[in-house]
């Protein structure tokens, strides 16, 4: 009859294989798992990554025609402005003034000028119990806003930085909303270019877009500054 | 213990969560852009060989064609094209008064659908919609751009790329019903070769903004 005595040995040696046949075990379980996930989505991820490839190279592409594109247009303008200079003509000089007029009032070009920022925000109170669809700005909101501003005189609008024309489309799509076909979130910025000491004061009048708004639960801000708006054909950030 | 503790924080690795619908999504709006912002540019390059080539007298032409092709654009002029008519007619058989007026908001509801169907060009009663077009009600007269639709019953023309598709979607949508709500009927005629679609009449001001080029290599 062997008798092993238990000496400091043998508890050294015991910690050392249990954490070892941990280690074992764990490193087993987890090259298992990884191996498994990338054979179930190797070609689906091949595909993803391809198209992904595809628009990464198509909005570089876009960048640089953007691009292009301006300088382009900075290069008719400055024909024409020496056009116009050159000649002394007034009528000359009244034409490419007219021309730079319409491409600004198209959206063909990048414009600047006063005007009045309106901030619509999903209330941030909405008590349990109730739709949560009275809370939320729609886009009957937005069109209303827009409304008010054209008619007070607004030159050009757009909502979070997207120039509207006569054929924008806007549509609430659940939690975006969508202007052109692009997906927008909330909050919604409206950018009018105008005189702001009409577009405020027609804003605000009693009972009109503002209170009628506010009586929507819906946060409006109402701000004077300055606005730069890109032109309508414009690569998205 | 420590070697999983590091395992489950290591979990969260920020992902592209986009997935291949929104990528081809995403891919062919970048795509349609390209085409746009192609069709641009060769317009503009046309337009600078023009000014280059041509003798200094005729430049004056370049320019008055640059000004009449951005009116046209802008809707001061008469436009023909294939493109459908649509009539808005009261009737008389539903109970309840008849309503005296169309409302602003059913026609504007109605424009913004009519442009998600890709319509280009749109008049309502004779009077051009435009960039800055607005349809407000004002002491009870629907009015655009300060003129009252007053007689019943007008007509909508609209010009479009594609009209029989612009046809098949308004028929397909709940337009007909919300007019019908509202006691209108609406009349959708089959696509017309040639609808003519009047010039906006007023003249256009543009004030309070100016062009912004020093920055143009930023974007």
């Amino acid at each position: 009859m062997i008798v092993v005595k238990v000496k400091g040995r043998h508890v050294v040696f015991s910690f050392i294989f249990l954490i070892l046949g941990f280690m074992i075990s764990f490193s087993y379980q987890f090259t298992k798992q990884d191996s498994n996930q990338g054979r179930i989505t190797d070609r689906q991820w091949s595909k993803e990554y391809q198209i992904r490839n595809e628009l990464i190279e198509q909005e570089e592409r876009n960048r640089i025609l953007q691009k292009e594109l301006s300088d382009q247009q900075a290069k008719v303008q400055a024909t024409e402005v020496e056009l116009a200079n050159k000649e002394a003509e007034k009528i000359y000089f009244n034409l490419v003034e007219d021309v730079e007029k319409f491409r600004m009032y198209n959206g063909e070009i990048k414009i600047q000028g006063p005007g009045v920022n309106v901030t619509l925000e999903d209330a941030s109170y909405s008590p349990t119990g109730e739709d949560v669809n009275n809370y939320i700005v729609h886009e009957n909101h937005i069109f209303k806003v827009i409304n008010e501003l054209y008619i007070s005189g607004a030159q050009a609008v757009s909502v979070n930085g997207k120039r509207l024309n006569k054929n924008s489309f806007i549509y609430c799509n659940g939690p975006v909303v969508t202007i052109d076909g692009e997906p927008y979130p909330a909050p919604f910025t409206i950018s009018a270019i105008g005189d702001p000491e009409v577009l405020i004061p027609a804003l605000n009048i009693n009972g009109g877009i503002n209170d009628q708004l506010v009586q929507d639960n819906i946060v409006v801000t109402i701000a004077k500054s300055d606005i730069t708006m890109e032109p309508l054909l414009q690569t998205k950030d | 213990m420590i070697a999983v503790q590091f395992q489950t924080i290591k979990q969260p690795v920020v992902r592209d969560t986009r997935d291949m619908w929104e990528l081809r999504e995403d891919l062919t709006r970048a795509q349609e852009l390209h085409s746009n912002l192609l069709n641009e540019i060769y317009k503009y390059e046309q337009r600078l060989t023009e000014y280059e080539s041509v003798r200094n007298d005729s430049k004056e032409d370049i320019l008055r064609d640059t000004l009449e092709e951005l009116k046209a654009d802008a809707g001061l002029t008469e436009v023909k094209g294939r493109g459908i008519i649509l009539t808005v007619e009261r009737t008389y058989n539903v109970i309840g008064a008849p309503t005296e007026n169309i409302s602003a908001y059913l026609l504007r509801r109605f424009i913004n659908e009519l442009n998600s169907y890709e319509a280009k060009e749109i008049s309502i009663a004779g009077h051009r919609i435009i960039n800055t077009t607005v349809i407000r009600e004002i002491q009870g007269e629907t009015k655009i751009d300060s003129y009252p639709i007053n007689s019943l019953p007008f007509e909508i023309k609209i010009i479009a790329d594609d009209p029989e598709k612009l046809y098949n979607r308004i028929n397909a949508s709940k337009a007909i019903d919300e007019f019908y709500v509202e006691n209108f009927n609406l009349r959708v005629s089959e696509p017309i070769n040639e609808v003519i679609i009047p010039a906006y009449t007023d003249p256009i001001r543009v004030k309070h903004m100016e062009p912004l080029k020093s920055e143009r290599g930023v974007n």
